[in-house]
């Protein structure tokens, strides 16, 4: 069968990243497939996917044949299409759309428009409902992921599938997951990480050698994680699965390292062997370990949304970190400047790594090892959300603060997994996550001094890990949007 | 070509094969990109009823219809008699041909609609987009909440219930929006 899977990028990383994983997880289930994947913005692919020519109109990437939009390319005629996986509702390329509605092709078309993520109860109602299109041979559908019964669910690859299992096995063992962390901090590392220290860039050791061991000194710490690196290699290390990223995207810079600002007072004994270790030259390698052994005796906080103010949460992860160490990884994007604001002003109060931009995948393993994180979009929110930790989404931004809706649809699918504060029911009082989560999204612009009424302890309590784990565990149960697809289209065709 | 955008309540578009109208909108839902809406059409080749969800990325055909202005001259029973106001024939639609319009409008009314004919046959009307209706019932008004932005149903002289601001109550006259329902101000 052959797929053609189309997708407009209209900002950030979400709509590539969730057309990336989709076709990842469809070749999971059928190696045979044919993919053709039809793509608007080649560079916010390859952020995601180094393997993509950002500059090639036609080429094969995994076995998929990656076509820039309206890419003038023979096969297309050859082998028109015959079912067609619209993202976003994001429309077709003229020439694509000449080849589907050619009036003399007697064959069949099928095309399904999958929908964004939401929690809301409509999903279910939209949910496989036919469409309609000019053409009695072009058939078309509606597909909703969803949280719920009756929606197609949440795309679940099978690398995720495995990090997650892994995650989970890690966890089971004694020591498992600072294993885990040790492991992924090393790889984190070596995409250049480079101490900071108390502000301070340390002296950075030579590459590594390998691909992404550049390990840039970065003169200036946070200001290399844009600039340093290879030209034209800036996906390389680019960038969170849906949206993180941007940052690098929109400076054109090239995100190669990840800087570790230790904190102020907890860190500090750590940060300083780590540093004097750094300064020599051609020690990357043990400098990596020492950071991946330290950063994995901690709790990973990761930190990826808009910008807002930072204040409380930062004010909370502290004093969370006195009873329990924690660092945090602040992911590429739009938050990072404001996080590591909040985080000077309250005198640095715990370690903090910057991420370089990651590949999907391994931003995947980030959320994954990570106990609590701050999620934005909707991808990252589906990955958190089966990551079975404790997170608090971020919502895009809408008129009117119509985000507050699709919140409280996420809310309402959360809340039967928790108690309430009269002790009835199961588990932790709902109230205050309820209340970080309104908090957090009740604002009408993404800027520096919006919001910051939130307050996160709820969400840090150890308590508070039960209810989400047993979120996720039904979500995985529900099975692989995927898979439903291809069930589905099995069905229509 | 017609947009998703342009479809409403009474709209003719050519759906696959089919020629199709709309007889109630069921849900519009917006996310960052776009809305999509869900609607029951029937068809006007073999009138079947089905329901149909749409996204904004997809054009239609126009259909060629001729439309004639006409008022609602009386109700019998589930059959709807329009008056041509040029020639002063009568023409008759189903309540079900209506959809939502059925709701909008009575007999008494002024306003004039547009009534659309699909080879010689009345198919569908299209009501004027505000119009004025009066609340005859409602929970009692909140004064001071002149927001709009809370509201509460309110059922109106004609039968259907609207979403209205919490400041309105029962004989307040208020103008709506046809293609979705939604309270526009405060009538004098």
């Amino acid at each position: 069968m052959t797929i053609d899977l189309l997708c407009k990028v209209v900002d950030n990383f979400g709509d590539i990243g969730v057309a990336y994983r989709l076709a990842k997880a469809l070749s999971d289930l059928d190696s045979t497939l044919a993919l053709r994947l039809h793509v608007d913005d080649l560079r916010a692919f390859h952020a995601l996917c180094p393997e993509v020519d950002p500059e090639c109109e036609a080429q094969l990437v995994r076995g998929w044949t990656v076509l820039r939009w309206n890419a003038d390319w023979a096969g297309l005629a050859e082998r028109p299409p015959r079912v067609v996986l619209e993202c976003f509702a994001c429309g077709r390329p003229e020439r694509f759309e000449e080849i589907l509605y050619d009036s003399a092709d007697p064959e069949p078309r099928y095309v399904v428009n999958i929908e964004h993520l939401t929690a809301e109860s409509w999903a279910a109602d939209f949910h496989l409902l036919p469409s309609a299109t000019r053409s009695g041979l072009v058939k078309k559908w509606m597909f909703m992921p969803g949280f719920s019964e009756g929606t197609g669910g949440l795309i679940i690859d099978r690398r995720f599938r495995e990090a997650r299992q892994a995650a989970l096995a890690a966890e089971g063992r004694s020591g498992g997951r600072e294993e885990l962390r040790a492991r992924l901090a090393e790889e984190l590392a070596a995409r250049g990480a480079i101490f900071a220290g108390t502000g301070e860039a340390p002296a950075g050791g030579e590459s590594g050698g390998e691909s992404g061991r550049s390990a840039e000194s970065g003169a200036e710490s946070g200001r290399s994680a844009e600039s340093g690196g290879e030209s034209g290699r800036s996906g390389e290390s680019v960038a969170e699965s849906g949206r993180s990223g941007e940052s690098g995207a929109e400076s054109g810079g090239v995100a190669r390292s990840s800087v570790v600002r230790s904190g102020g007072r907890t860190a500090e004994a750590a940060a300083a062997g780590l540093r004097d270790r750094a300064r020599c030259r051609n020690c990357d390698r043990d400098r990596d370990r020492d950071l991946a052994r330290d950063l994995a005796r901690r709790r990973w906080v990761s930190v990826f949304s808009y910008e807002q103010d930072f204040g409380r949460v930062v004010e909370d992860l502290a004093a969370a970190d006195r009873e329990r160490p924690l660092a945090v990884l602040a992911a590429a994007g739009r938050s990072r400047a404001c996080f590591l604001a909040a985080w000077e002003s309250a005198g640095r109060p715990f370690p903090l790594l910057e991420l370089p931009f990651l590949p999907q995948e391994i931003w995947d393993e980030v959320l994954l090892a990570s106990d609590f994180s701050i999620v934005r979009g909707e991808e990252s929110l589906a990955r958190a959300a089966l990551s079975g930790r404790p997170f608090l989404w971020h919502a895009y931004l809408q008129d009117e603060r119509h985000q507050l809706v699709k919140v409280r649809a996420l809310l309402d699918r959360l809340r039967p997994y928790f108690g309430a504060a009269d002790g009835a029911g199961d588990g932790p009082d709902f109230g205050p996550v309820e209340e970080a989560f309104l908090a957090f999204n009740d604002r009408e612009r993404d800027e520096p001094g919006a919001g910051g009424r939130e307050r996160i302890s709820p969400l840090l309590d150890a308590r508070a890990a039960e209810p989400f784990r047993a979120f996720a565990e039904d979500l995985v149960a529900r099975g692989d949007l995927a898979a439903h697809l291809m069930t589905f289209l099995g069905e229509i065709g | 070509m017609l947009m998703t955008g342009d479809i409403r309540g009474g709209t003719v578009f050519k759906a696959g094969n089919d020629v199709v109208v709309v007889q109630r909108m069921l849900g519009i839902k917006g996310g960052r990109n776009g809305q999509v809406k869900r609607l029951r059409v029937k068809s006007i080749l073999t009138g079947q009823t089905s329901e149909l969800g749409l996204d904004m990325g997809e054009k239609f055909e126009d259909v060629s219809l001729d439309y004639h202005t006409m008022k609602l001259s009386y109700v019998d029973g589930e059959t709807w008699v329009f008056m041509d106001q040029e020639s002063f024939e009568q023409y008759e639609l189903t309540k079900d041909d209506l959809g939502d319009a059925a709701g909008y409008m009575t007999p008494e009314d002024d306003f004039e609609v547009e009534v659309a004919f699909y080879e010689g046959k009345p198919v569908s009307v299209t009501l004027p987009t505000a119009i004025v209706r009066t609340i005859t019932y409602c929970e009692p008004g909140i004064k001071g909440d002149t927001s709009g932005k809370s509201t509460k149903p309110a059922t109106l002289d004609t039968g259907i219930e609207v979403a209205v601001p919490l400041f309105c109550d029962i004989g307040t006259k208020i103008m709506f929006d046809t293609r979705d329902g939604s309270f526009i101000e405060r009538a004098k």
